[in-house]
């Protein structure tokens, strides 16, 4: 409980105020509030719990380094953004294949969006972000959340069903309509790319 | 382009975008199991004590012309849990097959038809109730999770309205499947010690948990307030039944549940 309360009495302008300041203790601040949230995020991309422990602290240095000049509007988005990108530099595919992990269950049903005509296209990481900006807004509120859930933060379905409260067999069910419609809109705009 | 790029692509989403769907308007349902979750109130046992529950009216009991439950409400008792489950991860084979089955289609699989008898006032059905998603492997039946939706109102893509007086639905939503899948709201082990009661000749656990809602105080985090969650599970002939009611009362849950179990409306809960 004493964590929680700490964790209260900080937002986020507090914290961005206190990088701003140089004052170190804007990553304390940090590691209160996101730093089981980051943890899992790494965790679900590296499959390491030591992978995870030294992602986040590259996180945190990478927000020590660019705050300021960047004043994030969401910490928490613009947290999870640095962490996502480091969680995957060091993500060696081999060992997670070998490992089973979680990232070669996402990417095997991502590989299900992909149209035959696609695969043999390159596309730069801004432009999929690009493309996916695009996807996800058309979505529903709640379907924009699962699909996020499943891909963005690398949660399990379990863990999606509990935290919106449905049962597993509905985000399932939500999650294959929604690959199905991506790979329809990557169908569309695959004409323009 | 491949399902590594799209995923690792992903990376590059819109800050907003990815802020908007997971932090910042997230639905109250959510935050509450998230929040439970972090507080960490993990109590001893899921010890849902459901004593002297009576039931009349099977008899021929000189009392009643009419036939009729009777439940004594004042003898349930419940504690609050709240338990962290072990995750039963169901893998879904690319190759499986979807098929939507209506109300008979349900009724000849459970056995039974799945609409409850009693249905408080108030409350719909969801126009998808009858549009249900069992999913087939090699012509065998592989997920058959269902679940029936009633609320006091749904938005078009078939989820349930918010109140006006608090950001969380009211109703229940009943769960039936045969083929195991998790406890959403019964975070029990398999260890644990759950006192039944027994309603007909079924023996059901029920439970009870305070869940909160939002929006939450920017700065203190504090949900805007928080609801009574009742939930009530039992098998019915190797099919599992999961009743779960937000912000309807105790009574009202007994009710559906004694409606559904020995199939009649003449049910009183006093």
């Amino acid at each position: 409980m004493k964590d929680r309360t700490r964790k209260m009495e900080v937002c986020d302008q507090e914290i961005v105020d206190l990088y701003w300041q140089r004052n170190q203790e804007a990553v304390a601040a940090t590691e209160r509030v996101y730093g089981v949230r980051l943890r899992n995020l790494a965790k679900n991309i590296l499959h390491s719990q030591q992978d995870a422990e030294e992602c986040v602290n590259d996180t945190y240095l990478k927000a020590w380094q660019t705050i300021p000049p960047t004043k994030p509007q969401c910490l928490f988005a613009y947290l999870m953004k640095i962490c996502r990108f480091k969680a995957f530099d060091r993500l060696d595919w081999q060992n997670a294949q070998k490992r089973k992990g979680q990232v070669i269950q996402l990417t095997a049903e991502l590989t299900e969006c992909i149209p035959d005509a696609a695969i043999e296209k390159k596309l730069e990481g801004q432009e999929i972000g690009c493309l996916l900006d695009t996807f996800v807004r058309r979505l529903s509120e709640d379907k924009r959340r699962m699909f996020l859930r499943r891909y963005w933060l690398g949660q399990s379905i379990a863990e999606i069903a509990r935290e919106i409260g449905r049962g597993e067999s509905y985000v399932k069910t939500n999650l294959y309509r929604i690959r199905e419609s991506l790979r329809s809109y990557l169908e569309e705009e695959g004409v323009l790319i | 382009m491949n399902g590594k790029d799209l995923l690792a692509g992903m990376s590059y989403m819109d800050e907003h975008t990815i802020a908007e769907a997971l932090s910042g308007h997230v639905p109250a349902k959510g935050v509450r199991l998230r929040n439970l979750r972090r507080l960490g109130v993990l109590a001893a046992c899921v010890c849902i004590a459901v004593t002297g529950i009576f039931m009349y009216g099977k008899g021929n009991g000189p009392l009643q012309e009419k036939a009729q439950t009777r439940i004594l409400l004042s003898e349930i008792d419940l504690n609050e849990f709240d338990r962290d489950s072990n995750d039963r991860k169901i893998h879904l084979p690319n190759n499986c097959v979807e098929e939507t089955w209506n109300r008979q289609a349900l009724a000849d699989y459970f056995g039974r038809d799945l609409w409850p008898v009693y249905i408080p006032e108030g409350l719909t059905e969801s126009p998808y109730n009858n549009q249900q998603t069992i999913f087939r492997l090699n012509e065998n039946i592989y997920l058959d999770e269902v679940y029936l939706d009633f609320y006091h109102g749904f938005n078009n893509d078939g989820m349930p309205m918010w109140t006006e007086d608090a950001a969380a639905e009211k109703g229940f939503t009943l769960t039936a499947w045969k083929k195991g899948l998790s406890r959403d709201y019964m975070w029990a082990s398999e260890e644990d010690q759950l006192k039944t009661s027994v309603i007909g000749d079924t023996e059901v656990v029920f439970g009870y948990r305070k869940m909160e809602y939002g929006p939450y105080d920017e700065k203190s985090h504090a949900p805007a307030g928080a609801y009574d969650l009742y939930v009530a599970t039992f098998m019915i002939d190797d099919v599992h039944y999961e009743f779960v009611s937000h912000q309807l009362p105790l009574d009202e849950l007994v009710k559906v549940v004694t409606s559904f179990i020995c199939q009649t409306e003449e049910v009183e809960v006093i």
